[in-house]
């Protein structure tokens, strides 16, 4: 008598179908030193969501909508979700929404990721918004015109009901962050308040575009220490601003370095004069998720300690910085900064 | 910064809703540093708050312990525990680096007064190299018999603080469980560490409470209204709590000859457990609602009658089988007593006498050499009457929800469907929620959010000492019955079962069953 056994069968995977989000990427170029469709890759290697990617192709006759299954293996678990992809030459750009709409899943958040300001898109944006739980867009579409483009996203906050996040405001999180740890009492940020020097280093060129993450951190200290804007400038060597404040003024330099970033944020290094003389010298690791702290002052030294500055990709952070974290009261005071430096 | 409850500082580059503890710089003492949950889970803890960014950026810790090593051989053992043990691989030597310049090991016997003298000094140099401020914690992570010694050294040459007093540092103490043997060892515990500490510097640490899972337990009941107006006895039919362990004791033997499973689980974290499932909804978020919260349901449980007691099950394993293994019994495990008649297994049925559960029995089982290991709590809704289908037609199950506490984190919800087809047939089903698939991320370990949480003065996944005499008051007399009364025949299941017979006739005798895990 043969043993009682179940015969050996191959069968599929099993695989487990789930989304924790809708996802509508819209890239109609690709602009500045982050494409957009980094951004989405990462998402969607990381997370089951389901993802609908609205791209242009001049030479499509027709809106072409295809899907593809999209698996995310994770230890015995693979998890299977949905992209569907949809074309157009531009000329039915209008029918984009409609297109996409039956296939938004239901009960689930939907985020717009979005290749070009909210300020830019008329077309596809207004019919998507009262849908969407959040727009993440990139700002470097506006071409690096910080007055234009703050002056008219304030006056759309304004107006418009829809949450956003930049995501070059995104990309300074974990230098804000780092900020608040470092100057943590009010001892601490009275100094801060009064500083002489600030300089920022980033990777790439003197140009508008490469420099927006270290001017938004600029404009943010500036709105929330109550620093004056005086004056800038932009030189071959880099921007040149100057701020005042109840006991003097603050000069700072934003430069760029000709060295590869290593990692989706530009911004390298920051340099702080504070009042009492204190310096501080904050260093981007250009590999992992750290930046080397340097503290001196006249008569001594503290032993240089790291501190976490975590990229975006790094664990959760994205989700974090991207879909639950507010633009709110900061970017608002930072974006009224941004719009009293020239055009 | 003082270390009083003043009115918080209102950092100007601190926004909201964005979750940066910007902790006070401190020094960490490990007294027991040799020991094992010290390479095990706190240096990985530590490490891993290093590596997030969640350590404070002026922060050293200290081994305290009576072996002679140098900080250096200190560093490297370290090293290779965290190698071995972090949650987070490979170890990222840039941050270890930095992490390993702000650790050290310090030489002594806790009785020993020059010692301490030379802590003390030692932990001043630190402050001045570190920036530390003269912050100190101190985690006991030494057998409790030691705890009173400690503190008391510790006050006697100025390493503890007093709270409040306009005193700019602060110093906190962490304990492990047990808080206590009984009743009068917590209390006489108790009292003589309030000679020395508040109870606000005194941090009782459960680590089941630093678990995701238990965390998301209340914000799973009081941010979905559906479940919470499901949560009570008119839609319940009872609740049970499983904690089954597939190791035995192991290495434990002194350790576990002197606590037994009612002490190591049930006292502490199954209590946890239950108050977090049991308790009313806090009126904000902050550690005094929550935690009042707490005591109240456990003060609520009625107490074990002379037949309750009687009726609890305590269990001992003897050989057997895990998974193919053979396993040798509890009595035949290293440092144990060969006629040992210490529970390995309890089962019990508790009841809360309040207006949300009168009526619902709450079963708790607790379990080592078990076929599997699973944390989970199982809500078993009643059934629904027998209206829709008449005669010959099964009844419905009952709906449950399970909180898979570990492994597998998750939740599950089980409902009946109909059978496709021209026949009115019922299956039930499951609806399945699993976090490592969804978020596709490693949570931070217990130690990782209750050192970080202890560093910033938050006390709330702490045990209170309310909270632990509640639990002892409940206990002790189960204690004491057990040391007049003699235990079962030991062994009484084997290694690789679901436990002793007795224990399914607990929850039988009410027509149920415990849940196949």
């Amino acid at each position: 008598m043969s043993p009682l056994c179940l015969e050996k069968t191959t069968s599929p995977d099993k695989a487990v179908r789930a989304s924790l989000f809708n996802l509508i990427a819209y890239q109609p170029h690709r602009y500045g030193h982050y494409a957009l469709n980094e951004v989405l890759e990462n998402i969607t290697s990381k997370l089951p969501c389901r993802s609908i990617c609205i791209s242009m192709d001049p030479s499509a006759r027709a809106l072409k909508i295809e899907s593809i299954i999209h698996t995310l293996q994770k230890d015995a678990y693979p998890i299977t979700c949905e992209q569907i992809n949809i074309v157009t030459a531009g000329a039915d750009l209008a029918k984009v929404p409609f297109a996409l709409m039956p296939h938004l899943l239901p009960d689930l958040p939907i985020y717009l990721l979005w290749g070009q300001s909210p300020l830019a898109d008329q077309t596809i944006l207004p019919a998507l918004q009262k849908f969407a739980t959040r727009l993440v867009f990139d700002a470097d579409e506006e071409g690096g015109d910080w007055h234009e483009f703050s002056t008219r996203m304030l006056e759309h906050l304004q107006k418009s009901p829809l949450d956003i996040m930049d995501v070059n405001w995104a990309l300074i999180g974990a230098w804000r962050d780092a900020f608040v740890r470092l100057f943590y009492n009010p001892q601490a940020i009275e100094q801060l308040s009064y500083s002489q020097k600030l300089s920022l280093i980033y990777s790439g060129a003197v140009a508008k575009r490469d420099a927006t993450e270290s001017i938004y951190l600029c404009c943010w200290l500036a709105a929330q220490l109550g620093w004056t804007f005086r004056s800038f400038s932009e030189k071959a060597e880099g921007f040149f601003l100057e701020y005042s404040h109840a006991r003097g003024s603050v000069e700072v330099v934003i430069a760029p370095q000709a060295q590869q970033a290593g990692g989706e944020t530009a911004l390298l290094s920051v340099d702080i004069t504070t009042g009492n003389q204190t310096h501080y010298h904050l260093k981007r690791h250009l590999q992992g998720s750290t930046a080397t702290v340097h503290i001196s002052r006249s008569d001594s030294c503290d032993l240089p300690f790291t501190l976490p500055l975590p990229t975006l990709w790094r664990n959760l952070t994205y989700m974090k910085e991207l879909f639950h974290y507010t633009a709110g009261s900061h970017y608002r005071n930072m974006l009224y900064q941004l719009a009293s430096l020239p055009r | 910064m003082t270390a009083t409850p003043s009115a918080p500082f209102a950092n100007p580059l601190s926004e909201e809703g964005r979750h940066v503890k910007a902790v006070d710089p401190c020094v960490m003492v490990i007294f027991g540093s040799t020991g094992d949950l010290t390479g095990r889970k706190l240096l990985p803890a530590l490490y891993n708050l290093a590596n997030d960014g969640e350590l404070p950026a002026r922060f050293a810790c200290v081994g305290f312990a009576r072996r002679d090593k140098s900080h250096e051989q200190f560093r490297s053992e370290m090293h290779s525990d965290i190698a071995k043990f972090s949650r987070t691989q490979p170890i990222d030597e840039e941050v270890w680096k930095t992490f390993a310049s702000g650790l050290y090991y310090h030489r002594a016997e806790f009785d020993n007064d020059a010692g301490y003298e030379s802590l003390r000094q030692f932990l001043d140099e630190l402050d001045q190299r570190h920036g530390t401020a003269g912050n100190r914690l101190y985690y006991l992570s030494t057998p409790p018999r030691y705890f009173p010694l400690i503190i008391e050294k510790l006050s006697q040459h100025e390493l503890i603080y007093p709270y409040g007093k306009g005193e700019a540092r602060w110093s906190r103490i962490i304990i492990e469980k047990p808080f206590g043997q009984d009743l009068p060892s917590a209390l006489a515990l108790q009292n003589h560490i309030n000679r020395y500490l508040s109870e606000e510097q005194i941090y009782r640490i459960d680590h089941y409470l630093g678990k995701e899972t238990v965390q998301n337990l209340l914000n799973f009941r009081f941010t979905n209204p559906i479940f919470e107006a499901l949560w009570n006895n008119r839609h319940i039919d009872h609740i049970q709590i499983t904690v089954s362990e597939e190791l035995g004791i192991g290495t434990r033997g002194h350790f576990f000859e002197e606590a037994g499973t009612l002490r190591d689980i049930v006292q502490n974290h199954m209590m946890q457990l239950l108050s977090l499932v049991a308790m009313e909804p806090p009126n904000n978020l902050k550690a005094a609602s929550i935690r009042n919260e707490k005591v109240k349901v456990m003060e609520a449980i009625r107490p074990l009658t002379q037949e309750g007691l009687a009726e609890v099950v305590r269990g001992q394993y003897g050989p057997g089988f895990i998974g193919q293994q053979a396993v040798i019994g509890y009595r035949e495990e290293q440092d144990v007593a060969a006629d040992s008649n210490v529970e390995t297994y309890v089962a019990l049925e508790l009841h809360i006498d309040n207006w949300r559960w009168a009526g619902v029995p709450f079963f708790l089982r607790a379990g080592k050499r078990m076929p599997k290991r699973t944390t989970e709590i199982a809500i078993i809704f009643r059934c629904a009457p027998d209206l829709m289908h008449q005669s010959d037609v099964p009844q419905a199950a009952a709906n449950a929800i399970v909180i898979r506490i570990q492994p597998d984190e998750g939740i599950s919800l089980k409902f009946n469907c109909k059978v496709p087809g021209l026949y009115t047939l019922l299956q039930p089903v499951k609806m399945d929620f699993l976090y490592g698939c969804f978020f596709n991320s490693t949570p931070p370990e217990a130690y990782e959010r209750l050192l970080c949480d202890c560093i910033a003065g938050d006390n709330t996944l702490f045990a209170s000492a309310d909270e632990v005499m509640a639990s002892w008051r409940l206990f002790t007399p189960l204690l004491d019955y057990w040391h007049t009364h003699t235990s079962p025949p030991f062994p009484n299941y084997a290694a690789g079962s679901w436990g002793p017979s007795d224990a399914d006739n607990l929850i039988g005798r009410s027509g149920r069953h415990w849940r196949l895990v």
